[in-house]
């Protein structure tokens, strides 16, 4: 509505407004040439702290632009950010769960169920969705991934999974193998330390991916299914073109 | 074909400029192709919120950068890529802190994504690796230092 007041008042041909002929009269009439060159007439831009300020407020207290600044911040300038003031911190605060992962990195093993059981009373859990098991230390039974990615897999945009042991994988059956990544993952990384039998990660449920990361894995090419990751890496990974190979391949794999 | 527009900034100077450049804007782009369909040579457009200073520096970027391909967009829930900037854009962006927010300001304002991707990032150089009394003593005058962050 104010654009269309704007247009409708304002938006007339140079020739033809005495309105802005008037105005050229008075002002300074730039063109192409002169923008290449410095001018000669100083346009002086108010280098008063007052007006520095201004700017530097008007800027600051839009929500939109703090956090088109902040993505440019690593993790520990975000924390530092959140202390500045109200406003930051009420920008700050979400960016900073929003792109800080869970890490299961403790020394003695842990489930991801405990985990969800510990965390159950806060809400905070239900704000993370970038989770990472990344330790030699850690071991998990696979039916415990599977279960925690069935309960958080619906919000789950981040896995990674290094050099973690995953235990009882191998007895399951392949539909099961082939559940534990969520379809709207969008960062995808599975480099185990030492994993036999591999992984299994379909393709059909890399749609969503943008990075995407794998070694020593099995990938079901699935018929129909696109993945455009914009980063990829992949080691050691096998392929699979549709699920008799998958059957036979696997088996032979196991 | 040129077709040559003019911009009036804030302060009543009127910069002559190719349409094509000058539609490296949104705003700009929309006024353009969406009011005028397509016959728009001569058409004065009053940018009332970004000073002459400012509008002359913008219209010299989207001068430099009328060849680059379109930015693709992003989800924006992500945090971005550190990006490399060309010197030339680093050489551009050695400037106050009021001419620098004034071009943050004016790419937020004109939609122009490629700048405000630029001049954010610049800002958040400034952040970057500084506790919070930091910051607040880089992004404050003295006089103003304690009555800015409440």
């Amino acid at each position: 509505m104010l654009l269309a007041k704007i247009i409708n008042v304002s938006m007339v041909s140079i020739n033809d407004c005495p309105r802005v002929c008037q105005d050229c009269y008075y002002s300074t009439r730039v063109t192409m040439e002169d923008l290449t060159t410095e001018p000669n007439k100083q346009l002086l831009v108010d280098t008063t702290d007052d007006r520095i300020d201004a700017v530097r407020k008007r800027v600051m207290r839009i929500p939109e632009l703090r956090d088109h600044i902040f993505r440019y911040l690593p993790l520990e300038s975000i924390k530092a950010c959140r202390l500045v003031c109200h406003e930051w911190n009420a920008t700050a605060g979400p960016l900073l769960i929003a792109t800080s992962w869970i890490r299961f990195d403790t020394i003695r093993p842990r489930s991801p169920d405990r985990f969800i059981d510990e965390f159950k009373r806060g809400e905070l859990l239900h704000k993370r969705n970038k989770f990472s098991f990344s330790s030699k230390h850690n071991w998990i039974e696979y039916d415990d991934l599977l279960r925690f990615t069935g309960q958080l897999g619906d919000v789950m945009k981040g896995l990674k999974i290094y050099s973690t042991s995953i235990h009882g994988f191998g007895k399951l059956s392949l539909d099961r193998q082939i559940e534990l990544i969520p379809s709207q993952l969008t960062k995808l990384e599975i480099v185990p330390d030492s994993l036999d039998p591999k992984l299994i990660v379909s393709m059909g449920k890399l749609q969503n991916i943008k990075t995407l990361r794998l070694e020593h894995c099995i990938l079901e090419i699935t018929d129909g299914a696109v993945c455009t990751p914009v980063e990829l890496h992949l080691k050691n990974v096998d392929f699979l073109r549709n699920r008799n190979d998958l059957e036979m391949n696997v088996v032979k794999v196991l | 074909m040129s077709n040559m527009i003019y911009l009036q900034s804030s302060d009543g100077d009127i910069f002559e400029t190719d349409a094509q450049i000058a539609k490296c804007s949104g705003t700009i782009r929309f006024m353009l192709e969406d009011c005028y369909m397509g016959e728009y040579e001569g058409v004065l457009i009053p940018l009332p919120n970004v000073n002459s200073a400012i509008l002359r520096k913008v219209l010299k970027w989207a001068d430099h950068h009328k060849d680059d391909p379109v930015p693709i967009e992003d989800d924006g829930h992500s945090v971005k890529q550190v990006s490399v900037f060309s010197s030339w854009d680093a050489e551009f962006l050695e400037v106050d802190q009021g001419t620098l927010f004034g071009l943050v300001q004016a790419a937020n304002y004109l939609d122009i994504q490629g700048l405000l991707d630029v001049t954010c990032k610049t800002v958040a150089n400034k952040i970057s690796g500084k506790t919070a009394d930091d910051i607040r003593n880089t992004l404050t005058t003295n006089q103003n230092k304690f009555q800015d962050f409440i």
